[in-house]
């Protein structure tokens, strides 16, 4: 009996050393921030806007994927591990709109919308980022944030980020684990 | 990873009830966090997706420097009774180092007031590429236990002038640039095996790899060899994994009986390789189970019984020492 004691007291004494000095050991280890970048747009324009250069709308005209592709492979080799893009969307949309925005009024994401993100989304996880941030922006009456919005377009955003969800799951970089 | 930003910057800061038709669109903002969430954790949970931030502190205002941004969002997720988010983006665009890191400070101390104490803060908006903001980051990371995760630069500069790609952040490398050098510290756990009985010639023992600031080198790796009996050393487990710091438990299952062995951890550069930067060592010897059967410091007529028991009587086994040397040897 003494020395089950004695075993219970050593496998004790054991735990609380871990606990006392290990445990808050790791606790104390400091994270580095993976740095990355926000992009949305391949290219700004001269008048310092944005109009037909989003990646959503115009990635597959002649030389944009490409010239992202590289720019991707370029900021992975100086350290960049995460890419944040914007998906913004609203009801009242027109072709007049040409610096992102995309129409979310209809059940589906315009298809070339949807295939450009797919391609954008696949050369991100090609180019070994491992992180990929999709953030959502609606305008206009959709936006919470706009002294016009109507309460009831919360179900129209909701629709348009189911649309966009499996994309991103589909192609965008998958977890890491060691 | 994929991760959602659900709405950016829809935390309402306070300030913006005492703008035109502020409190309304306070109350929009705040009903919309609450809302949006609920659908979207009841269709996919919560493990992809939060808010981001805007505005946590306004410094430029003396009498209300707390914007309560990222506590706003807090209290509307609470209310929409689902679990909250697991990481919180915050977008910054500080005038100063002080001011991106009491931004961060007072990012930490809205999550440590509503009981979040581990959960990491994303940086997913700042000017792109400035040392003072590194380096106002730096120092947070430096006294605070929480993590942050990613540092993410939005495409303009101070001036609020759209940037085009490439974008490179050679601030980061700067000013992270010693942490990230690091030297690299190891440690191995070695866990002695309990005594085993005589009749077990293997026993199987479990080493717990420790690797700290692990070089960012593509050819750097930790290796794990061994020893047995002033024996050639031999590789046991070699790795070369991306994160800078890990810890991996190994299970041995080919320890023999009474051998003394010393495992090594180094930092090497080739992948056999058992030499380089020694990191730590330990050692193991497999002990057989003690003579003294029962435990109460003598060995006698009583460890015999336990030890004949089951296989014999003491008329079968008349010779006790031989008994003892067969079950030492």
């Amino acid at each position: 009996m003494e020395n089950k004691y004695q075993k219970t007291l050593q496998i004790f004494c054991v735990l609380f050393i871990y606990a006392l000095v290990i445990v808050p050991q790791k606790a104390l280890a400091t994270t580095i921030p993976s740095p990355g970048f926000n992009l949305t747009h391949y290219r700004v324009n001269p008048n310092g806007q944005f109009h037909n250069r989003s990646i959503a709308w115009e990635y597959q005209e002649v030389g944009v994927r490409d010239f992202i592709k590289q720019n991707l492979s370029s900021m992975k080799a100086h350290g960049a591990d995460a890419i944040r893009v914007f998906v913004p969307n609203m009801h009242n949309f027109n072709r007049l709109q040409t610096w992102g925005v995309i129409p979310s009024a209809q059940d589906k994401i315009p298809q070339e919308v949807a295939t450009n993100l797919s391609l954008f989304f696949n050369d991100v996880r090609d180019s070994g980022i491992s992180t990929l941030i999709v953030v959502f922006a609606p305008v206009g009456v959709n936006a919470p944030r706009s002294p016009d919005y109507n309460p009831e377009y919360i179900e129209e955003n909701f629709r348009f980020i189911q649309n966009i969800r499996p994309i991103a799951q589909k192609n965008g970089p998958k977890n890491v684990y060691f | 990873m994929y991760i959602f930003d659900l709405k950016n910057e829809v935390a309402p800061p306070d300030f913006i009830k005492s703008q035109e038709d502020g409190e309304k669109i306070f109350r929009n903002r705040m009903e919309y966090i609450q809302k949006l969430w609920s659908l979207y954790v009841n269709k996919y949970g919560i493990k992809n997706a939060s808010f981001s931030t805007p505005h946590i502190l306004n410094l430029n205002k003396d009498d209300h420097p707390k914007t309560n941004s990222l506590r706003n969002l807090l209290t509307a997720l609470k209310k929409s009774n689902k679990p909250l988010p697991k990481w919180y983006p915050v977008n910054i665009y500080p005038n100063d180092s002080e001011e991106m890191y009491l931004t961060l400070q007072e990012a930490n101390k809205s999550l440590t007031d509503h009981g979040l104490l581990h959960e990491p803060l994303l940086i997913t908006e700042t000017f792109l590429n400035y040392e003072y903001i590194s380096q106002g980051l730096k120092k947070f990371i430096l006294e605070n236990n929480r993590p942050v995760t990613h540092y993410i630069n939005f495409y303009s500069n101070t001036n609020k002038e759209k940037l085009s790609v490439p974008f490179h952040n050679t601030a980061y490398n700067n000013v992270f640039g010693s942490l990230l050098n690091q030297t690299t510290t190891g440690s191995l756990i070695c866990w002695n095996p309990e005594p085993h009985s005589p009749q077990q010639k293997k026993t199987p023992i479990n080493i717990t790899i420790e690797v700290n600031n692990l070089q960012q080198s593509p050819n750097s790796r930790a290796n794990l060899c061994v020893s047995s009996n002033d024996e050639d050393q031999k590789l046991v487990f070699s790795s070369n994994k991306t994160q800078n710091s890990y810890t991996n438990s190994q299970q041995i299952p080919w320890i023999l009986n009474r051998r003394s062995y010393t495992f090594y951890l180094y930092q090497t550069s080739q992948t056999s390789s058992c030499s380089g930067v020694l990191l730590d060592s330990c050692i193991i010897k497999a002990q057989t189970q003690s003579i003294d059967l029962n435990f109460d410091g003598i060995v006698d007529i009583f460890d015999y019984n336990i030890l004949i028991n089951g296989f014999g009587t003491k008329y079968d086994i008349f010779d006790y020492n031989e008994l003892v040397n067969n079950y030492q040897s």
